[in-house]
């Protein structure tokens, strides 16, 4: 047996909690050392529920660590750390969630998944000055319909149709959860302009305007895929709450 | 081989930095040598992780730690993980990085612990490779730990002071000597830790970590150390310490603590008493 041939052996039987100890460990007192063994499968895999529970922690605590422990344990099987950088890993957790059969009684979880997914993105995401209102200022209307915008690193919206951001305000740490929470759909803008991750919720139309320039969309177009879907559309508002929150960092020429 | 930079931390009591001491931390001056990190928790491209830890080096020596490039991995090594390691370098120019004697990815899957592997001529050679990679890629010294392990290979030719030995002879890299994992190795596997430092190449010391462990049994009810860096180092590990530095001068030194991690006092305390060692011992006049 080569080296490499051992160690594939040995992963083997980490992953496979039901696969024999290998013949080839051993300890000082036992030739089958079971329980040494599996010290190293306790710190594979609770090690990494414990990573996935920290990049979730909103998450965890809404399903319960049981329930998350669970859950993180039949992602694990799919959807294994591809690199050692944990902060990135967990990104399919959303629609592993929306198809993992106990979950299904929690049809909000998938979106505030989501919702967290894109807190942690924001929170990891480059350091960039986002623009300002005076950076638009010397456009004329026509210019300001052609504008094309760059969308700053932390930008995420996340749309659902349940209160998500509520949600997940009421389960970060500290909090406790309200019962008269509103049952009503949010779509939820995320940024961080400079150190700290914030979280908007915006209306229909908003979100939909939002969507369109962070597809690469003109203001313009974003404009009218807006006023289509949401007849209140206020473009006013959403362009002063773009500005004050740093959702775009320049514009595209 | 020859580095343009070789590892270089204060020869002082250092800490691992945790982002919840931030605030305790830059209240004052602290009386710390330097910090260490884990790489990996850098390895976003910005946010309030190296905004913390620009304003930290700003004020003190730094040590990068890795813990997830499988060097003791018989596959080739990660490419983009060297990769985001000399960045992180490059961006912060530590006084000195390091690693494990050890495994954690196979086949692509990144399996998050420090996995043990045989110790033979064809391993030595892997490790050698991967070490000489590494040193020519970050373009420095890098130092490589000792390990806590809780089982042994049938197939091992050589101990494991023999292997690391010959690792730092024939890459030229350093060697992190992490006491408490002498101490879980040896309770472990039945042997005595001074036995193990007795053999150990001291003079390719570049770095001492010493941390807590858990206690439990195997099924033979022999006692079974984890390294969980869960808890205060124990009196046994402190006195090996001692031994250690009777042989050598101050090295520095780092206090793991990284789970259950304590109020910044509790952890400055260990520091304190780490320092206090290096100071008495005969040699500190010397360094």
């Amino acid at each position: 047996m080569t080296a490499e041939e051992t160690l594939a052996c040995f992963a083997q039987a980490i992953r496979n909690v039901e696969a024999p100890i290998p013949a080839f460990v051993s300890s000082w007192n036992t030739e089958q050392p079971a329980r040494r063994f599996g010290v190293y499968r306790d710190n594979v895999l609770q090690g990494l529920i414990d990573a996935l529970a920290a990049r979730y922690p909103v998450t965890e605590r809404l399903v319960g660590a049981q329930f998350f422990g669970g859950m993180a344990r039949a992602f694990l099987e799919v959807h294994p750390p591809r690199s050692p950088v944990l902060l990135e890993w967990g990104e399919d957790l959303a629609e592993f969630a929306a198809v993992f059969p106990p979950a299904s009684v929690l049809p909000y979880l998938p979106d505030v998944i989501r919702l967290e997914t894109a807190k942690t993105r924001a929170y990891h995401a480059e350091d960039v000055a986002p623009i300002g209102a005076v950076d638009l200022e010397a456009l004329s209307p026509g210019q300001l319909a052609d504008l094309r915008l760059v969308a700053h690193p932390s930008l995420g919206l996340v749309r659902s149709a349940y209160p998500i951001a509520s949600i997940v305000e009421m389960h970060e740490e500290g909090k406790e959860p309200d019962a008269a929470l509103v049952w009503m759909p949010e779509s939820v803008l995320v940024t961080r302009p400079a150190l700290r991750v914030e979280l908007r919720r915006l209306p229909a139309g908003a979100a939909v305007f939002v969507q369109r320039l962070a597809e690469g969309g003109t203001l313009g177009e974003a404009f009218v895929s807006a006023t289509a879907s949401d007849a209140s559309f206020d473009a006013a508002w959403t362009m002063r709450i773009l500005l004050e929150s740093g959702a775009f960092t320049g514009r595209k020429d | 081989m020859t580095f343009s930079s070789t590892s270089n931390l204060p020869r002082k009591a250092g800490l691992g930095f945790k982002p919840q001491h931030f605030d305790a931390i830059l209240q004052q001056r602290q009386p710390v040598g330097f910090f260490e990190i884990h790489a990996e928790n850098y390895m976003g491209a910005g946010g309030p992780p190296h905004a913390r830890l620009s304003r930290l080096r700003e004020d003190y020596a730094l040590s990068i730690h890795g813990v997830g490039l499988s060097i003791g991995s018989m596959q080739p090594l990660d490419e983009a993980h060297l990769e985001r390691l000399a960045m992180l370098c490059d961006r912060y120019q530590p006084e000195s990085f390091s690693e494990h004697l050890a495994w954690s990815s196979h086949d692509g899957t990144y399996l998050n612990d420090l996995l043990p592997l045989p110790y033979t001529e064809e391993t030595l050679g892997r490790v050698v490779e991967h070490v000489d990679r590494v040193q020519t890629r970050l373009g420095r010294q890098m130092l490589l730990e000792n390990p806590a392990t809780y089982l042994i290979f049938r197939d091992s030719t050589r101990s494991e002071t023999d292997f690391l030995r010959e690792v730092a002879r024939r890459s030229g890299c350093g060697l992190l000597l992490d006491i408490n994992n002498v101490f879980v190795s040896a309770t472990n596997h039945n042997t005595d830790p001074a036995d193990y430092l007795q053999t150990f190449p001291l003079e390719q010391v570049s770095e001492i970590h010493l941390g807590g462990h858990h206690c439990t049994a195997d099924e033979e009810g022999a006692p079974l150390l984890i390294d969980s860096h869960d808890a205060a180092v124990i009196d046994p590990v402190w006195a090996l310490y001692e031994r250690v530095l009777r042989q050598t001068s101050p090295l520095p030194t780092l206090i793991e603590w990284d789970n259950n991690v304590p109020a910044w006092d509790v952890l400055l305390n260990e520091a304190e008493t780490a320092q206090a060692l290096m100071d008495a011992c005969p040699r500190a006049a010397a360094a």
